[in-house]
């Protein structure tokens, strides 16, 4: 998840600045490259949230804990 | 009245199972904290970002897109060029895209047609197609990357903008070069000075080597690789040197004006 989250803001930046950042850009293998990993990456997130807040709601002890503490 | 009797069961106490009900209920504090956190959540609403008052969200989302503006003009190095490309890359198809379908886009006359040059310049002479194409052209293959999400590479001729704003005697101190275009909506787009001296901003006359097709902007567009597609304005018919900002077609609704790559 770590990795991801490094890959998803670098993929970004790099899509963003294509022209500042080309090295960053070149690094990726190129424009079209990185919008791929980006956006592999922003679903590889979004499927993780979406486990992870299935799996809370399939727990509710999970919820209770996490407003209380107990 | 008739339903509600049918619920009482004979012979239990009510006091008693009113009683175990509130045993039942789920525990007050965190009722308390629930109910906080909502009214903390709209509290927060109210003070920063009122959505019952739109025009205050939009002034604050304003705010944010001319910082970024800032942060982007920082990044900005003059000196650093777009990556060129092979003839090979190019995109073929080249997409035609705008806020209407081609048929709409704008018949030029040739013969009729004239570049309005206003503001601050010494020259303010309006410029014949004839007259533009005597000056000295250069070619780039470069990425066109478009706020929606698709890029494509193609092939501009023209004249870099810093020789014509230099040939003007355009103050380049000014902040904008503001671009108004024959869009059936009046299309029109500031550009920061920093970008419009950068040397590969140009004034496009020529796609792949052909005389500017309608699609793309008859008679001239303006090409910036530094910058997002929508600030890259096709059948120009004006250019004024300001330092006042003029606002764009698609700046005035939201888009954040530097919008650089």
């Amino acid at each position: 998840m770590i990795v991801i989250g490094v890959l998803v803001v670098l993929s970004g930046l790099s899509i963003w600045k294509p022209v500042q950042l080309q090295w960053l850009t070149a690094l990726f293998g190129g424009y079209a490259v990185a919008r791929y990993v980006h956006f592999i990456c922003m679903s590889a997130i979004v499927g993780f949230m979406i486990v992870h807040v299935a799996l809370a709601l399939l727990v509710p002890r999970s919820l209770r804990a996490m407003l209380i503490g107990r | 009245m008739g339903r509600l009797r049918k619920l009482l069961i004979p012979g239990v106490d009510q006091k008693l199972l009113v009683r175990d009900a509130t045993r039942l209920m789920p525990d007050l504090t965190r009722r308390r904290f629930i109910a906080g956190g909502a009214s903390l959540g709209a509290l927060t609403l109210l003070t920063g970002c009122d959505v019952s008052d739109s025009f205050s969200a939009e002034e604050m989302l304003k705010k944010v897109s001319k910082f970024n503006d800032g942060v982007q003009s920082l990044i900005f190095n003059p000196n650093a060029l777009a990556p060129t490309f092979p003839e090979s890359a190019i995109t073929k198809p080249f997409p035609f895209n705008a806020y209407y379908a081609l048929e709409n886009a704008p018949r030029i006359e040739a013969k009729e047609w004239k570049l309005e040059v206003r503001g601050l310049v010494d020259n303010k002479k309006s410029w014949t197609l004839d007259e533009l194409y005597q000056l000295p052209q250069v070619t780039q293959i470069t990425r066109h990357i478009c706020v929606e999400g698709w890029s494509a590479i193609g092939s501009w001729t023209g004249t870099p903008l810093r020789d014509f704003l230099k040939l003007v005697g355009a103050d380049m101190r000014a902040k904008y070069c503001w671009f108004q275009c024959a869009d059936y909506d009046g299309y029109n787009s500031p550009l920061d000075m920093q970008t419009a001296l950068h040397p590969q901003t140009q004034m496009t006359f020529k796609f792949a080597g052909e005389i500017l097709p309608r699609a793309y902007g008859f008679p001239m567009k303006i090409r910036v690789p530094t910058k997002l597609g929508f600030k890259n304005p096709k059948y120009v018919v004006s250019m004024e040197v300001t330092n006042d900002y003029k606002g764009g077609y698609w700046e005035d609704q939201g888009y954040n004006s530097f919008s650089g790559s």
